[in-house]
């Protein structure tokens, strides 16, 4: 990294604000509608970047974004982008709430999500995946 | 002293790191599988290794790769791209390896098509998947290799997760690359986890100020004019992005990295050549003028990407503008016709109106076959040789609509051209739509794809005597080229035959001159 020269200034992406979503516990085939319907949403809702953060209990499993497809192909304009964590961080990362976050219920839900929400001061929303 | 072990290595497999013996259409030939030929010679007609130096860097390399090599050393990292054939002896010590394609799973037209149609994996798709099973990137990753992936086709790993999971890939991003690779990288350096998927939306996209310049040769001497399309064609994703034009001396500046590491040819990139400069879709010839002046000062051939047939007519009747740049191209002599591809995509004004409004434009959408007759017969007085599409599939089609563009084929019999037909890929604002499968594949589409073939035989045969790859150096490529033609020509009439269909090949094109 010694005696280069930056030539070309460039912004970042990763470190501009982003709206997020959490979906917490295995994604189902329930649950494609109501995602599209969350991104839907935040894209008409002139919503630039956001962020699906994926709580599983097994990270390496990639099979969800077999479900998720659908999800982002309804996107054209905002920027997506898809995170993995262990169940294991949703209470740490519920403290750092700081704006509100909609959360979809997946499968196999950790009895962890309950003292989440109280530890995100409510603003974990859950939303309901049937209409 | 040059460093020797890079950090982060940018690679891709052959049919992408090869500059397809100078001339970029050859390049084509990798969407498709091996026919009537060995796969090792279909791959060195169509794609001919690298010539590369001591530490396997190639001499040329896909412009998109070079821009972030540029940006990576522009940063501080020690990032080079490197030939496949010498990943071995980088990634033991390598931190990051990038990967861009066009076609990594041959999902995108025309690969989707020949595999289709031919029931055989095309080349690209293989090489691809012979790479990532190279020992020395099984054996990196084990050791903690990072994989990211991107480029044109990044959208394709959201189809072939079992692969984006078997081998080892950490990111893939979909979108341009200048802004994220930094943040990836970044993150890799810190030791931070990286987010699986990264779609890149138009706010996030660079600003020219942004865009690095190339720092070393691009394939065929590629260099990008412009970003961004403002037609709105549904069906792509380039106009989804803002209209970005790159200023003359940056392109120079471009031109003369390639001409120094001697690519003495070039080919202007954007998606509509002949919108450089403009004010929205109203041409502006003075830019392109000097556009062309700039490039005939520096290059010994000149090539167009991608331009749209409205506004090949639209330059010529309004300003005279093709015969001014046929002037320009072809002023010393060195080259008498450049190359061009061009959308068609349909015959039918109905769709035509519904998904590329603004195709036709400045004419009305109801006009769209004239424009492309049009467009056609000047492309021919002016040889400039169209590669053209066509989009069979679309959403909503109708065999009437499939009917229209058959009848517009005809209409084209006349006019020095390729054509090819490819099924509909669902990108763009359609990319949600359902992809075209085999079983609707209809009579009206076979009739359309057979006067495609029959007129890209008749006039490639043509074209290959007349115009491409000429010197002795080149002759045992045209010769395989030309073989490969005649096989095309009689296993296909033999099918005919065999189905009972009247031969297309009698009603053979009326030259004009």
């Amino acid at each position: 990294m010694e005696g280069f020269q930056l030539t070309t200034t460039v912004e970042s992406v990763l470190g501009q604000s982003f709206s997020e979503v959490w979906i917490v516990g295995e994604l189902g085939e329930d649950m494609v509608e109501a995602l599209k319907r969350i991104v839907r949403n935040r894209m008409f809702g002139g919503v630039k970047r956001l962020k699906l953060i994926f709580y599983l209990s097994n990270p390496e499993d990639l099979n969800y974004l077999n479900l998720l497809r659908p999800v982002l192909l309804e996107n054209v304009s905002m920027s997506i982008v898809v995170e993995e964590r262990p169940v294991k961080s949703l209470l740490d990362d519920a403290r750092l709430i700081k704006d509100e976050v909609n959360v979809i219920i997946g499968k196999m839900v950790s009895a962890e999500l309950v003292k989440a929400i109280e530890l995100s001061r409510d603003r974990l929303k859950v939303v309901e995946i049937h209409d | 002293m040059t460093n020797e072990r890079f950090e982060i290595i940018l690679t891709t497999d052959r049919t992408m790191m090869s500059d397809h013996h100078g001339k970029e259409f050859i390049g084509f030939m990798t969407t498709g599988p091996p026919i009537g030929m060995p796969e090792f010679l279909w791959m060195w007609i169509a794609a001919p290794k690298m010539k590369t130096d001591r530490l396997g860097r190639p001499w040329q390399a896909p412009y998109a790769m070079r821009k972030l090599e540029a940006l990576l050393q522009d940063h501080g990292y020690n990032a080079a791209i490197i030939d496949p054939d010498h990943l071995h002896k980088h990634l033991d010590h390598a931190r990051i390896l990038m990967l861009s394609h066009h076609d990594y799973f041959a999902l995108c037209p025309p690969s989707s098509e020949w595999w289709l149609v031919t029931k055989q994996e095309p080349v690209n798709a293989r090489s691809f998947r012979r790479l990532m099973e190279k020992p020395e990137i099984r054996r990196a990753k084990k050791n903690g290799l990072k994989i990211i992936v991107g480029g044109p086709a990044g959208w394709q790993w959201l189809y072939r997760v079992n692969l984006w999971e078997k081998w080892g890939v950490d990111t893939v991003v979909d979108g341009e690359g200048e802004r994220i690779v930094l943040d990836l990288v970044e993150k890799v350096y810190s030791g931070e986890p990286l987010p699986r998927y990264v779609f890149v939306g138009p706010n996030d996209v660079p600003m020219i100020e942004e865009i690095p310049r190339i720092k070393h040769a691009s394939v065929n001497g590629l260099i990008e004019i412009m970003r961004g399309c403002p037609r709105h064609c549904k069906f792509c994703s380039v106009t989804l992005r803002p209209l970005r034009y790159i200023p003359l001396d940056m392109i120079e500046d471009e031109i003369l990295v390639n001409v120094k590491e001697g690519v003495k040819g070039g080919i202007l990139h954007s998606e509509d050549v002949l919108l450089y400069g403009a004010r929205g879709l109203r041409l502006n010839p003075d830019a392109l003028i000097k556009l062309h002046k700039l490039a005939r000062k520096h290059l010994k051939t000149i090539a167009w990407a991608h331009a749209s047939l409205a506004a090949i007519k639209n330059a010529e009747e309004e300003y005279g503008l093709i015969s001014k740049l046929r002037e320009i191209i072809c002023e010393d002599g060195v080259q008498d016709y450049w190359g061009v591809e061009v959308g068609v995509e349909t015959g039918s004004v109905k769709l035509a109106k519904k998904i590329m409004p603004a195709k036709a434009a400045p004419y009305p959408a109801e006009k769209w076959p004239d424009v492309v007759e049009d467009a056609f017969a000047i492309m021919h007085e002016n040889n400039l040789i169209p590669a053209a599409t066509l989009i069979l599939g679309l959403p909503e089609e109708k065999p009437d609509d499939v009917l229209r563009t058959a009848e517009l084929l005809d209409r084209l019999k006349p006019y020095r051209s390729l054509i090819v037909p490819m099924f509909f890929v669902p990108m763009g604002a359609l990319k949600d739509k359902d992809w075209f499968t085999t079983f609707k594949v209809s009579d009206e589409h076979i009739e359309v794809m057979r006067r495609c073939l029959w007129h890209s035989v008749k006039w490639g045969e043509e074209i290959m005597n007349r115009f491409y790859l000429r010197g002795p150096s080149k002759f045992p490529v045209k010769l395989m080229l030309k073989l490969f033609l005649r096989y095309v020509r009689w296993k296909v009439r033999s099918y005919e035959e065999k189905m009972g269909w009247k031969p297309l090949i009698a009603e053979a094109p009326v030259i004009r001159s």
